[in-house]
């Protein structure tokens, strides 16, 4: 079924929109939670939680294609559970991912309100300035979680080129969200 | 900022950069960087339309000085049926770390390609580029030179190859290259070809020593220097390989000395970020 059909079944209100989207979505969405949380347990909840907010989210939303915001509503809900799981039950893969964005930071103790409308804001431009290889590259490892060898295989790139342009683009990162006057 | 925040930001980034993500990378010229190892890919064979410095058989012998057990010829065309593969192992680099390799650095147009082989102890087809010298940016160069190159333009190729590809007579390019000296070369259990039996210099990739004026454009390998990605001549590349290596262009001295004179302070010129 076409994604704009999927999305007409959410409109209408009509559970067939989950048992489509899970048809043709669940692996994918499956794919990133499991990135995410290791236990095969929580991977299933959070894939619950992720339908439930697909439902809760069209409308007001009519995408154009369901895997952006799917993976979205993924992540999000998968790093919630993460961050309640006790560090037992934490992914050491996914740690490192959040250990290289937090080298954006500055190691800062900035404790005031953060405007998220603002840093999404901020984020989409600055991946937009961003040379499409680079792009890619850092949204295959900061939106979709996928590993360093993943990563190189799919681009045919040595794994320390592909550490080499992450660091890069963190570092650019760092200095854009200094310019733009985010606390660090 | 937590990193958690910064995480759940990522994910709103633009849907088209988040599905063009995961869109298959195109291939240029087969696969140009290796992971762990890489093969030449020669595309020599019988029966394709070679120029006419090609055609025609025989080959000339070449005197050699520094090579053992290796002799040379230049060729009138590739040997038909030739065919190697060869390991290679490419270190990811960062700009900085290229321009701190031990290699001449200079501008030039190509007046004649020349097509050898070696044979005996090491087996291989080469071509040696004449190069009319327009500029020297670092290192000792003559007016003219000679660069061998582990490919022959057009003919045989490698993964390395980059921009040395399109090299051909009348080229303007920037080379990044090694002295030929009597102990560069290859050396193999049973003898060793010196690069300084064939040519001045010797050029072991292009992919990241090279920048070539192709006339349709300008070819290097722009994700290794993001800098200069957006070059569109020499005289951009020029700029930025003086930069890269600490010499100050003519314009900037003269700028800060104006700007010395009249009491005010020198302009920063802190480089880009993303």
């Amino acid at each position: 079924m076409e994604d704009r059909d999927i999305v007409t079944l959410f409109w209408a209100r009509s559970e067939q929109a989950i048992a489509e989207t899970a048809r043709k979505y669940g692996a994918y969405c499956r794919t990133i939670i499991g990135r995410i949380l290791p236990s095969r347990e929580d991977a299933e909840e959070c894939l619950s939680d992720t339908y439930w907010g697909a439902w809760n989210s069209m409308p007001p939303q009519r995408p154009r294609c369901l895997p952006p915001l799917l993976g979205r509503i993924a992540r999000n809900a998968a790093l919630d559970r993460y961050r309640s799981n006790s560090a037992q039950r934490r992914s050491g893969a996914f740690e490192a991912v959040l250990d290289e964005l937090a080298e954006c930071l500055g190691g800062g103790s900035a404790e005031e309100a953060l405007d998220a409308a603002l840093l999404e804001d901020a984020l989409r431009r600055f991946l937009s300035a961003l040379p499409q290889t680079s792009r890619r590259v850092f949204l295959r490892r900061y939106w979709y979680c996928e590993s360093i060898e993943e990563i190189a295989a799919a681009f045919s790139f040595s794994p320390s080129k592909v550490k080499s342009m992450l660091h890069r683009a963190r570092q650019g990162l760092k200095q854009f969200l200094q310019e733009e006057g985010f606390s660090l | 900022m937590k990193k958690e925040e910064l995480f759940r930001a990522i994910g709103a980034a633009e849907e088209e950069q988040v599905m063009d993500a995961l869109a298959a990378p195109k291939r240029r010229r087969g696969p140009r960087y290796l992971a762990a190892a890489a093969c030449l890919v020669l595309l020599a064979a019988a029966g394709l339309a070679l120029p006419r410095i090609l055609r025609g058989g025989g080959s000339t012998p070449v005197d050699t000085q520094y090579s053992v057990n290796v002799a040379l010829s230049e060729l009138s065309k590739p040997p038909e049926g030739s065919g190697s593969s060869q390991s290679a192992d490419l270190v990811w680099l960062e700009p900085e770390e290229i321009f701190a390799l031990d290699t001449v650095i200079f501008r030039g147009t190509v007046e004649e390609m020349r097509c050898y082989e070696a044979h005996g102890a090491y087996d291989h087809v080469f071509t040696v580029a004449a190069i009319a010298v327009s500029e020297v940016y670092r290192g000792e160069v003559e007016d003219t030179c000679t660069l061998y190159l582990n490919v022959v333009p057009g003919h045989v190729t490698n993964s390395l190859a980059g921009p040395l590809d399109d090299l051909r007579v009348g080229s303007e390019a920037i080379f990044m290259a090694y002295p030929a000296t009597a102990e560069t070369g290859v050396r193999t259990d049973k003898g060793f070809f010196c690069y300084a039996d064939a040519a001045d210099f010797y050029c072991g990739e292009g992919i990241r020593l090279v920048f070539l004026d192709s006339g349709e454009g300008l070819e290097f390998e722009r994700e290794v220097y993001q800098e200069i990605a957006g070059a569109a001549s020499l005289d951009e590349v020029e700029d930025y390989i003086r930069r890269m290596i600490g010499e100050e262009s003519g314009g900037a001295e003269d700028a800060e000395q104006g700007t010395q004179e009249s009491g005010a302070a020198p302009a920063d010129s802190g480089s880009g970020g993303a």
